[in-house]
This record gives C-alpha cells, structure tokens and sequence, in this order.
C-alpha cells in the first residue's frame, strides 16, 4: 500500500469569482515509503498548490487524498496528527518564526503535538542538533541570526515534530551555495538516519539530479511526466516547453558528443558525467 | 477563509462603472453617504436601493460578492438591531415581558439603521470594487489639490492612502501563508475558548508585522531608487480628463438627489 496516495484530485482556486483557476487537475499520484521525489515545473504550474494536499492544508474541490490508506477528508480525521507526520517546509520558512527565543520556536510544533516537559526538550534539541545550530544560539532570538541560521531554525521546527515524510518547498531559494550544499547534506543525513520519504519541489535541475531517484513534472496543473530523471532528461522531449532544461554536467556530455567524443550512458549528476568522461577517454 | 475580506478591492471587469472618472465616483459616493444620513422615510430609501441596484448592476460585479464583503460587519449589524430593538423606548410597544421591552418605534428604528449600515457599506465598496487604488488616489488629489494652499500634504496623504490599499491584498496573502505555515506544525485557530484563540494567534501576527515592516522598508528603498521625492515635478502617466459619460454621470447623480428631494417633500 502506497504511503499516501491521490486519486482524481481537483483544486479550484477562488471558486466564482473573477480570479478563478482551475490550478490541479485530475491529479493522481502515489507515493511510496521512503522515495525521494523532485518536483519541478514552471513557476505557476501547480506545485505549490499540489504539495500542500499532502497535509491537508488545502482541501481538494474533488477527488481523494489517502494517507496510509486513510481518507484525509472523512470526518474525525485527526489532521494534527496527519500534520505531525507529513512535515512541510514552505518556500522562505525563516519568514514563520515569531518566539523570543530559538529553542521556544523549535518547541512550538512539537508541543502542539501534545509533547511535554523533558519529552518536548528532547524533540527540540535533537532537531537542532541535527541541523547544527550550536547550543549557545539556543537562547538568542530567532531574528538576531543570519539567514542561513535562520532557515536552519526553521527547518529544524518542522523536524522536530519527527515526521515520516518531508515535504520541501524550494528548501535553497535565496542561500549561497555554500549555504545550498549544507542544507543538502543535512537533508540527506536525515534521509540516512530517519529514513524519511523526501518531497523536494524545486527549480534546480542539478538539484533534482543529484538527489531525487523519482520526477513528477508539472505543467499546467496537470502531471505531465512522472519517471526517473535520467529518462526525463534523456527523453528527447522539448524540456524547454515544460519549464525545463537538462542539468548542466548533461549538457555538456551532450556536447563532447556533438564534438565526436564517444561517451555511453546517461550521467546526470556532475560525479556521474565525470566518471563517464574519464571512461570515455581511458577507452580512447 | 481569509481571502473573503473583499472590502476595498478592486474587482476586474471592464464595465460603465469601471471606466469612469475616479472623481466623479468619488462624489457620487460622497452624495451617496451624505443622502443616507439626511434623508429618511420609507420612499427615500426604496429609492436609493433601487439606483444602488442599477450601479451595481452595470458595474457588472456580482451580487454575491459584493454581499461577502458584509460577513465581517454582520455582528456589527446584529448588535445594532439588538442594542436598538431593547433600548429605543416608544409608545406602542410590541412585548413586555421582564425586562425586555421592545417597541415598534424600536424597531423602526432598528430597521432603518441596518439598512443604512447595509447600503452604505455596499455603496462604498461599489467605489473600491471598479477603481484602482492609482485611479482612486489620482481622483482624490486633484478634488484636494485647492487644499494645497492651506498646506495640506494633499500628495502625500493621497500616495499613503493608495499604498496602504495596495497593501491589503498583499498582507492578507501573507496572513494567508504564515497561517498554513504554522497550521503545518500543529497550529490550531479553530477551537478552543476566546483567550486560546486569541493566544494561538501570536505565531501569525508576530510574522505578519515583521514582514509589513519588511516590505515598508522594501518599499521605501525602492522608491528612494527612482529619485521619488513627492508631488514636486511629478506628471501622470494617464492624466485624468472628463469624458462625456463623466459629465452624464454627474448628471444623473444630481437627479437622483433632486428626485429624492421631491419625494421627500411630497
């Protein structure tokens, strides 16, 4: 049984007015335990709109949202519950911090959970620790930090709550890329040691590549592809007219091809495209 | 949820309505108000539902929209009818029973003060629903601009007023999102008594004003950045100038004050 499942989901935004918009459409999708999924698509294609139906913060015009097999919609649905277990980080998620201290914030999801005490202590500094913020910021308010510190923070408020799956929305926009790389990190540990499903919506095809083993392309409300990104980005499709380009380490194995290098497979991440660029040489 | 506070938006449809002068919707609403508080009596009023009907009908903005814009002021109107239906004393009176004592005169009274809150929110919003907040602060500085030789800061006070009304659909978005944000780690505004609810809404209001003060600044900057230095050598990009519908719509918003008059002398 897939972790959580969408049949037939339809979502009309501002329903008969004059900014009406049909932004899902006929969505149905299954997510399995433990995947790791890029969603990508240009920007007003309905992704946003589509993750936050995974925890029930938007509530489909029709269709079903099944979460271990349970209808999210049926009455006397615990949604705390399914809130604690499916995380979502938006877009910017330092813009939602507001206690006076980080450590209060970092508590707010866990005790609206019901944690308490040493319980609650425990959830808080264990996701923080987890996204390295070092125990002497623990009592400094949340704004005197710099962004990425921020960010972390927020980050960490939504981990404490220890869910299954983790959704991201665009989880680097406006870091470094030194600020990017640890934030991927600190993803993946948590992959590792949670075993977490991941759900990373994002405008990165290098990101995507690296760390996704599934894509569900976005366009125009509708799921316009869903498949490995090595057959997406090798589909000879016009990527272009989906919002979409091929990472660059794949663009550049496509061009040593044009220039007459005769290199195999389909590398996507830099390490891959490396490698095989080495291969292809040493058979030379 | 919150997207249904739709006082002083602009609605988008191209109508009558819509494409005349923001001055002369500015007085018609001005005449407007002003009729609803000077004139009373069963016939002024079934006239001013009527015209109010007729510009809302041409203005082609749905009844039912206009009518949201009511929800947040229903326990205004609820209170009004309550407050005037125990406490207007008068001389036929309809029930006696303990301390209640309505009157007919209360009720009379009751009914014509909804009905004034009532039109004159729909009146006022009819404004906002077909103008721009650029037309409408256009429209307001120049009817002020005579009180630049007192100097008014009519200018000034005309680009706050538009800023702050850009800024409603702005900030209600923002609520919008933070509140999801904190809804997704558990936060809950729907249950709990008053002071619970009025606690859980900290974690909204606290993001909400940093992010007002954010964008303030955001603001302020940019505007520094295009040289914006008040009204001194400012010239419009569409510079307001009276058409012939202008002209008949003033014409009409003073019959329809004569009309009353008359009605109100017969």
């Amino acid at each position: 049984m897939a972790l959580l499942e969408l049949e037939n989901v339809n979502y009309i935004y501002a329903k008969n007015t004059a900014y009406e918009k049909h932004v899902l459409k006929n969505i149905c999708l299954k997510i399995e335990a433990g995947e790791a999924i890029g969603v990508i698509g240009r920007t007003g294609s309905g992704k946003s709109t589509l993750v936050q139906h995974f925890n029930g913060l938007l509530k489909a015009d029709s269709g079903k949202v099944l979460f271990d097999g349970e209808d999210i919609y049926q009455k006397d649905f615990n949604m705390r519950r399914l809130r604690g277990r499916v995380g979502l980080v938006f877009q910017y998620p330092e813009h939602q911090l507001f206690e006076t201290t980080v450590f209060k914030d970092v508590c707010f999801g866990p005790a609206n959970q019901g944690l308490k005490d040493e319980e609650l202590k425990e959830a808080a500094m264990e996701a923080l620790r987890l996204v390295g913020i070092d125990e002497k910021y623990y009592e400094e308010s949340p704004f005197d930090l710099s962004g990425g510190q921020k960010r972390r923070v927020a980050l960490a408020g939504v981990i404490a709550m220890r869910p299954e799956v983790l959704v991201l929305d665009e989880p680097c926009a406006g870091l470094d890329p030194l600020g990017r790389k640890e934030m991927f990190s600190l993803i993946m540990r948590l992959r590792r040691e949670r075993n977490i499903t991941m759900i990373l919506v994002s405008h990165s095809m290098e990101d995507v590549a690296e760390y996704t083993q599934r894509l569900i392309v976005m366009k125009n409300g509708e799921i316009a592809m869903d498949s490995t990104p090595e057959k997406i980005f090798t589909s000879g499709k016009d990527l272009k007219s989906l919002g979409l380009a091929a990472p660059v380490s794949f663009e550049v194995i496509e061009r040593l091809r044009e220039l007459g290098f005769n290199i195999e497979g389909n590398p996507i991440t830099p390490k891959e495209a490396a490698d095989a660029i080495l291969k292809g040489i040493y058979n030379d | 949820m919150i997207r249904d506070i739709t006082i002083g938006q602009y609605y988008p449809v191209d109508s009558f309505v819509h494409r005349l002068d923001p001055r002369v919707k500015i007085t018609a609403t001005a005449a407007y108000v002003i009729c609803l508080f000077v004139f009373s009596g069963i016939y002024c009023y079934a006239l001013m539902v009527i015209g109010l009907m007729c510009v809302l009908k041409m203005s082609r903005v749905p009844l039912g929209y206009v009518m949201k814009g009511l929800r947040p002021v229903l326990f205004l109107l609820i209170f009004t009818i309550i407050i005037n239906m125990l406490f207007v004393s008068g001389e036929h009176m309809l029930v006696e029973w303990a301390f209640i004592h309505i009157s007919l005169e209360g009720v009379i009274n009751a009914a014509y003060l909804t009905a004034r809150l009532i039109l004159l929110i729909i009146g006022s919003s009819l404004q906002t629903f077909t103008t721009t907040p650029a037309q409408l602060t256009d429209g307001l500085e120049r009817i002020f601009a005579p009180l630049k030789i007192l100097r008014l800061p009519v200018h000034e006070i005309a680009m706050m007023m538009s800023i702050a009304l850009r800024f409603i659909p702005i900030l209600v978005e923002e609520a919008d999102k933070v509140m999801k944000a904190q809804q997704a780690r558990g936060a809950d505004f729907e249950s709990g008594n008053l002071i619970e609810r009025t606690k859980s809404l900290v974690p909204v209001l606290v993001p909400l004003f940093v992010g007002a003060f954010r964008r303030a600044s955001d603001l302020a900057m940019a505007m520094e950045a295009r040289c914006y230095r008040g009204q001194e050598g400012r010239s419009k990009f569409k510079p307001l100038k009276y058409e012939r519908r202008d002209y008949f719509a003033y014409a009409v918003t003073a019959a329809g004050i004569v009309l009353l008059i008359v009605v109100k002398r017969l």
